[in-house]
């Protein structure tokens, strides 16, 4: 993420303190910490046949539409705790609105500068309905020498309303196309997995499910990310236990009409070519498609431009910025996915991408609920959400 | 808050020079030789002063060059193109056998901050602002410094020649000229502190020192400092940093030397560890312990 320099060499070597300038993550699967909320709500039980509402999101690190330098728009480093304050609150709003039962994130922090220290798994468990949350670190740096990033403690997280009975996190292979100093410091993929007991708290025992949150490399130019999403189809393909799976796979699907030229990519170069978009391989998404079910099948995600927008879940650019041809930021591509074993099934109608303001999801009732809170404003990601029902 | 900092500690920069200009000085001493009578290996960051035309320069210490007996000036050449830096540092008399310094400081840090390599850390530990510089409507998300200048008070007292103890206060406060201060790392401490002045607002240093002559050849030296700088950023950051350092200098030849040491922080780097409070997992705050090997060779003459 950042360039070797050897002044860089000279400042961090002779640090001999307590704690690491990085973490390495030398593990190939290893257990989690569960936190919890400090009052929870019991969900009672679920009943024989669960219906569990389930969402995936990727937050920005409570970033909402302020222009991070590598997105190329902008060239903000740091926020204030208020700007984190705020936008975390919103997102706790449309969390309570849309009010899963289990909630992948991706891109939480919990002590990281840029998001003014901001300890977010707790938060969000303090102000939604949920109860339990595991949190998958995926990248603890002292200090990231990249425009000043600074303190880096990043990560994925699952939340339940249900006890969470196993927590764990399995590595993921790094990226080979960077130097050694660069790559001590970057961001280590890990798939997240959680074993979920679908119980009252106060009762015992349960039906176990297992949730996956995952977030795959972006900026590879040696087959990184196939490599990693490969390595999740193989994790799921031996997964015993009925799952879901949801996450930020950073790649578009295998219909996908637009695949280059998105409306959100700079024309002229501006930013350092670490973070240009390598082309999409919309062809490793299949599998998933063949073997598991989509919370939104190929044949409703369709053919054409326009009708696939529905499902688009990515824009770097937000509603109040327009790129060079003076365009305003659109949801412009499908990065975000849902996936069940195919033990169970999606409530019919209920698979969604979560867009905008005044658009419906089902509720409890399998009604119609508004949506108040604006996705576009809130994250570069849109929430997918699809209820799952469990057999 | 970073302006009622700023007064602070302009107010505490007032109180200093008035405390100095009103400091009783017996009598002023007389002036002093290049070294010691004794032939010794003199002590380091006292408040010797070099005398005239004589000077050192290290590696990473900075020049000295004794412009007269009561007169020397100081700067960091490393850092003169990025931070140009300069300081007098005044011989102001002998209190009851304490030898007193004034010291006076400005630098002006702005290329360090804003500059990309090879003159400043632009990229590296503060914004590039590349997206500023190729569009100047996105000027307002650069978090870039302005301009902005540090002067620095400091008063040394030394007692003693062949084993020396030095006392040491010294303040430098940030004056945005334009823009604002830097934002600063809160971490790696020499580099925070470093830049302190020009980020946090203000530095405040209180430190002793003992430099003793294990032979005519030798000198073992320990110190103790402590930073106070202005206020964070919310959440609130303990402002006090404990530095500590050992050293063991060698002559090497009539006047230099070859010098090694450690040198160890405390401070409040945002470090959060887990613990399980009333039976529920979370992160605490915990402070940072550094140690850094130090080394140099100072050619004296």
């Amino acid at each position: 993420m950042f360039r070797p320099h050897l002044l860089w060499l000279a400042l961090c070597l002779p640090v001999l303190g307590c704690e690491a300038m990085y973490d390495s993550m030398d593990f190939d699967r290893e257990k989690v910490t569960v936190y919890e909320a400090a009052k929870t709500v019991d969900p009672g039980d679920p009943g024989a046949k669960p219906e569990l509402r389930v969402m995936a999101w990727n937050v920005k690190y409570g970033a909402a539409r302020i222009p991070f330098w590598f997105d190329c728009w902008g060239d903000r480093v740091k926020m204030s705790e208020a700007e984190v304050e705020a936008n975390m609150a919103k997102l706790y709003a449309h969390i309570k609105e849309v009010d899963p039962d289990i909630l992948m994130v991706e891109e939480i922090e919990v002590n990281s500068r840029r998001s003014a220290y901001y300890q977010m798994v707790q938060g969000i468990l303090d102000h939604t309905n949920l109860n339990y949350a595991a949190y998958i670190q995926t990248w603890k740096a002292r200090y990231v020498a990249a425009d000043g990033v600074g303190r880096m403690d990043l990560g994925n997280a699952i939340f339940s309303r249900y006890p969470i009975a196993k927590a764990e996190r399995i590595r993921q292979v790094d990226r080979t196309d960077q130097d050694a100093l660069t790559s001590a410091f970057y961001i280590k993929r890990a798939i997240g997995r959680v074993e979920v007991e679908l119980r009252s708290l106060k009762g015992t025992g349960g039906k176990r499910v297992v949730a996956f949150v995952v977030h795959t490399e972006a900026y590879d130019n040696d087959g990184t990310k196939q490599k990693q999403v490969k390595q999740i189809h193989e994790v799921l393909s031996a997964e015993t236990l009925p799952f879901v799976i949801g996450g930020d796979f950073n790649e578009v699907p295998p219909t996908a009409t637009r695949t280059e030229n998105f409306p959100d990519e700079r024309e002229t170069a501006v930013c350092s070519a670490d973070f240009a978009q390598p082309p999409y391989t919309p062809e490793i998404m299949k599998p998933f498609y063949d073997d598991f079910r989509a919370w939104v099948p190929l044949s409703q995600y369709d053919k054409t431009l326009a009708e696939q927008s529905r499902y688009f879940t990515h824009t770097v650019l937000g509603p109040d910025e327009t790129n060079e041809k003076g365009e305003p930021g659109d949801w412009n591509r499908t990065l975000d996915y849902l996936f069940i074993d195919k033990s169970g099934n999606w409530k019919a109608g209920s698979g969604t991408v979560l867009q905008r303001k005044g658009q419906t999801v089902m509720d409890a009732k399998g009604a119609a609920q508004v949506l108040v809170e604006d996705p576009l404003t809130l994250s570069d990601h849109a929430p997918v959400f699809g209820i799952w029902e469990v057999k | 808050m970073r302006s009622s900092a700023i007064q602070c500690a302009l107010a505490a920069l007032t109180c200093t020079i008035a405390c100095l200009l009103t400091t009783p000085v017996r009598a002023m001493e007389p002036p002093q030789k290049s070294l010691p009578e004794s032939h010794v290996l003199p002590a380091r960051d006292s408040a010797r002063l070099p005398g005239a035309g004589h000077y050192s320069i290290g590696i990473f210490n900075p020049l000295e060059y004794g412009v007269s007996d009561k007169l020397s000036l100081v700067t960091h050449p490393l850092l003169l193109v990025a931070s140009p830096n300069v300081t007098a540092r005044v011989r102001h008399g002998e209190v009851a056998g304490w030898r007193l310094t004034g010291e006076y400081g400005l630098s002006v840090p702005y290329a360090a901050m804003g500059s990309e390599l090879p003159l400043g850390l632009g990229g590296w530990l503060f914004p590039a602002c590349k997206v500023t510089q190729h569009d100047s409507s996105k000027s307002g998300t650069c978090d870039q410094a302005g301009w902005v200048i540090s002067p620095t008070i400091g008063a040394v007292a030394s007692s003693g020649d062949r084993h020396v103890w030095t006392v040491r206060t010294e303040l430098s406060v940030g004056l945005p000229i334009s823009g604002d201060l830097g934002r600063p790392s809160e971490n790696i401490p020499p580099a925070d502190l470093l830049f302190a002045p020009a980020t946090y607002g203000w530095r405040l240093r209180v430190g002793g020192r003992y430099d003793r002559a294990l032979s005519d050849n030798m000198r073992l030296s320990t110190e103790l400092n402590g930073y106070m700088v202005g206020a964070s950023e919310a959440p609130s950051r303990n402002p006090l940093t404990v530095s500590a350092h050992v050293g063991l200098d060698i002559s090497v030849g009539s006047h230099s030397r070859f010098t090694i040491g450690v040198l160890y922080f405390n401070s409040d780097q945002r470090n959060k560890v887990e613990e399980v409070i009333d039976g529920r997992p979370q992160l605490v705050p915990v402070r940072n312990h550094d140690f850094f090997p130090t080394i140099d060779f100072i050619w004296a003459g």
